[in-house]
């Protein structure tokens, strides 16, 4: 078989290594839970980690701006440049980093500053700067964190050609860490293309063997892409035994799956298996042709056919080929000319839109979806729709709010004439004089020598009273014999008033005081109320001033960045339309390749047939 | 004639196998983490990204004002929750009543468990109390050991002051009981 070139299998190798997420998604391990020691950063952490990024900024910045965050030090500042990062906001992150790298003084927190400075540099493309940075970075770093500056040094490496340094810096990776099969998977990758086909084989063997039942899914799409690779490898030094091993590892329901799927039948092929070649291919052709492996299948299937000298078949193997290619041809030109007339991206990404235009648009998405400008381009398309949104809503809030500080200010105004008359009325003086006269009778109490009638109730003092007149009239009646008896018994009632009053004196004396002291603890609460109405009344409509300028200041605000947020939106969606049409055009190309061949594989047919027709017997 | 099909065939591999190669390195290509962005694209990159800063000023300066408007500070109370590892016990729901009122009724998905697994804190309610006397009620509902369906609540009294109000609702696994234990902290 025709040995491929090497130049090409290293390009795809590079790419290949670039392609693996350098940013895995940490998994929650068990372990001892972090001690919380501030709510707001907590709350941004919730945000952060489902990938709320804008909403966790936000909630950060007003948190730090309210002063409600202090015990993390420089925590929120390292969290809020790794957020701006994931938001796409490089250059920001970076402004942030210096920042924390000039005011912190602690080792530890420098070097996570680095690392993270390292990762945005990375993330803008200016790797030198970014290996600087990283080079900035101490070695008294968390096993975690170590790992993944090792791993980015790699990375780094290898996109600037020096894979001997990668295969060093990648090896310094942990065993235990997440980063381990990343680094393993690059390091293969550097081997490979520093030409140690053996090293480089044999890690992507044990990447691509060793599936375990905890793998999450990018372990697995690892995994997937190792053995891929390997297998190809294989295949272009015919060894398909092996190629087929490493192909048959791929998950069914891989990305990668179609890629395996054409893999496996070259190994067959390579085996001289030319019927069981077709069983990957037929089933591969039967998957949605807007993968090229399936369009490369659809001709692989006649090729085979033609082998087996079953010309017939291979004539309509060719000929559904031909159907397949010309449809995906038309259907390019129609995805052209609806990209062109406008909506674009729109209608590929709006998922609400049931038209058949737009399935058709959003069944070519992977394809287009596939690689890092293209997809960062689209995320800031979806970032601006998303801040249009944000920015109507405020305008309906701020709306709302306005008309609610109205009603609260018409509210208020209502109620006015109350505070005033409370204000100046003379509750306050009530209470005050209360107090004063409870305290002249507790005085009184107190200082009297013999006081039995002074504290006594409205009841006794009735009774005494009464006593008195019956006493005043027995005298005066001029019968006091025959009233002796009366007489005696008023005496003895004044005796039993007095003798009550006299003992239950004390008990009077400390009830009287605690009244006069709940007495004072209301005037405060009074006067405390009547100090906070008047500062409420007096700041009243300072507040609601303020309140109402500070809206109508921010409400000024947002049609501008409407406007802004509306330019940009087009401008972005028109790079997306000429990325897409180029995209487009280059499949076109590529299936115009297909179609050629397909042609080509027809009058091929078609000579041999009336080649052994006109052939002498 | 059989020299002829020969060739012809082995030419035909040969671009089959390179078309093989060029797909997969179209695709592998394509998702090249290091593909520079065009110049063309750098200048709106920046612009985008002033953009987003403006925007997100914008926002900071609104929520502020929003919860200063509708929540001040001297009827604000705010109710988080949180939990650590969540080994004992797998969250579903959580309901909220403060002074026998139900305020808050939370759904979670699966994402949401994880963002609080690994440490973040949710709000779960924000809203205005009067000063003086309260009681909290919070009822989460779940999975608890062995799979069991799981239903507890916690209770707290609490005294809301002149100055806003945090209190937090933890979900922590008891290791001695090895049960999920629920508290209720009050921040300063």
């Amino acid at each position: 078989m025709i040995r491929v070139r090497s130049g090409l299998a290293s390009g795809l190798l590079l790419t290949l290594s670039l392609a693996l997420p350098i940013s895995a998604t940490a998994e929650i391990r068990a372990g001892e839970p972090q001690q919380l020691r501030d709510l707001h950063y907590g709350e941004a952490l919730f945000q952060l980690y489902q990938q709320n990024y804008f909403q966790a900024i936000v909630r950060l910045l007003s948190a730090r701006k309210q002063g409600l965050m202090q015990a993390y030090e420089d925590e929120p500042e390292l969290l809020l440049g790794g957020l701006y990062l994931a938001y796409g906001m490089p250059d920001r992150a970076e402004t942030l980093f210096n920042r924390v790298l000039k005011q912190t003084a602690t080792r530890e927190v420098q070097n996570r500053a680095w690392l993270q400075l390292g990762k945005s540099r990375h993330r803008r493309g200016d790797m030198q700067a970014a290996k600087s940075a990283l080079g900035r970075v101490g070695e008294d770093l968390a096993l975690e964190a170590s790992d993944e500056k090792h791993h980015l040094t790699g990375l780094i490496d290898l996109i600037q050609n020096d894979e001997t340094q990668a295969i060093s810096d990648l090896g310094k990776i942990s065993g235990e860490s997440e980063w381990s099969l990343y680094g393993r998977f690059n390091q293969a990758i550097a081997h490979l293309r520093s030409n140690q086909q053996a090293e480089g084989l044999t890690l992507l063997q044990e990447i691509g063997s060793a599936a375990a039942e905890n793998d999450n899914q990018e372990t697995k799409a690892i995994r997937d892409r190792a053995n891929l690779i390997r297998g190809f490898l294989l295949l272009e030094t015919q060894q398909a035994e092996p190629a087929m091993l490493s192909l048959r590892r791929v998950r069914l329901d891989s990305p990668a799956s179609n890629q395996a799927l054409l893999g496996l039948g070259w190994a067959l092929l390579q085996l001289a298996e030319r019927e069981q070649a077709l069983v990957p291919w037929q089933l591969l052709a039967e998957r949605n042709a807007s993968d090229p492996a399936v369009l490369e299948a659809k001709l692989a299937i006649p090729y085979v056919f033609s082998l087996l000298e079953a010309n017939h078949q291979s004539l309509e193997a060719y000929r559904n080929a031909i159907e397949t290619y010309e449809n995906g041809i038309r259907q390019l030109e129609r995805m052209s000319r609806e990209i062109e007339q406008g909506d674009f991206p729109d209608r590929l990404i709006g998922e609400e839109d049931p038209t058949a235009a737009a399935s058709e648009l959003r069944s070519l998405l992977p394809f287009l979806l596939t690689g890092n400008t293209f997809q960062e381009r689209l995320q800031d398309y979806r970032d601006l729709l998303s801040l249009r949104r944000n920015l109507q809503q405020w305008q309906e809030k701020t709306a709302s709010y306005r008309t609610m500080l109205a009603n609260q200010l018409a509210a208020y105004q209502r109620k006015l004439p109350s505070v005033e008359a409370y204000l100046q009325g003379d509750s306050l003086k009530q209470l005050t004089g209360e107090r004063d006269r409870l305290q002249k009778r507790y005085q009184r109490a107190v200082s009297t020598e013999e006081p039995p009638f002074i504290l006594a109730t409205q009841e006794e003092r009735g009774w005494i009273e009464r006593l008195k007149r019956i006493e005043r009239l027995i005298d005066g009646s001029g019968a006091g014999e025959q009233l002796t008896v009366q007489g005696e018994i008023a005496h003895l009632m004044e005796g039993i008033l007095t003798w009550r009053t006299v003992t239950e004196h004390p008990g009077r004396v400390w009830t009287l005081k605690k009244q006069m002291r709940e007495l004072e603890q209301n005037l405060e609460t009074a006067r405390h109320q009547e100090r906070e109405l008047a500062e409420a009344r007096h700041s009243a409509e300072d507040r609601f001033k303020a309140f109402s300028n500070h809206i109508r200041q921010l409400e000024a605000d947002i049609p501008q960045l409407l406007k802004q947020v509306e330019a940009l939106r087009l401008e972005e969606a028109g790079l997306l339309q000429e990325m897409a049409i180029d995209r487009l055009e280059k499949r076109r190309g590529l299936i115009n390749n297909y179609l050629v061949q397909a042609r080509f594989g027809i009058a091929n047919l078609l000579d041999l047939s009336s080649g052994r027709e006109g052939a002498p017997e | 004639m059989t020299q002829l099909q020969t060739d012809s065939g082995i030419n035909t591999l040969k671009t089959l196998i390179r078309n093989a190669l060029v797909v997969l390195c179209c695709l592998f290509f394509s998702l090249s983490a290091a593909e520079p962005p065009a110049d063309k694209g750098k200048g709106l990159d920046r612009q985008v990204e002033d953009l987003k800063q403006a925007v997100i000023e914008l926002n900071r300066e609104l929520f502020i004002l929003e919860e200063e408007l509708l929540f001040p500070g001297n009827t604000q109370v705010s109710v988080f929750i949180s939990m650590d590892i969540g080994k004992y016990f797998k969250l579903d729901s959580v309901q909220l009543q403060i002074d026998q009122k139900e305020l808050a009724n939370h759904l979670y998905t699966e994402r949401e468990i994880k963002a609080l697994q690994r440490g973040g804190v949710q709000r779960l309610y924000l809203g205005n109390l009067k000063a003086g006397e309260h009681e909290l009620v919070a009822f989460f509902t779940g999975v608890g050991p062995k799979g069991r369906d799981y239903k507890r609540g916690a209770t707290v009294s609490f005294s809301k002051g002149i100055g806003p109000k945090y209190l937090e609702l933890k979900i922590v696994d008891g290791v001695t009981m090895q049960q999920p234990d629920f508290e209720i902290r009050e921040w300063e």
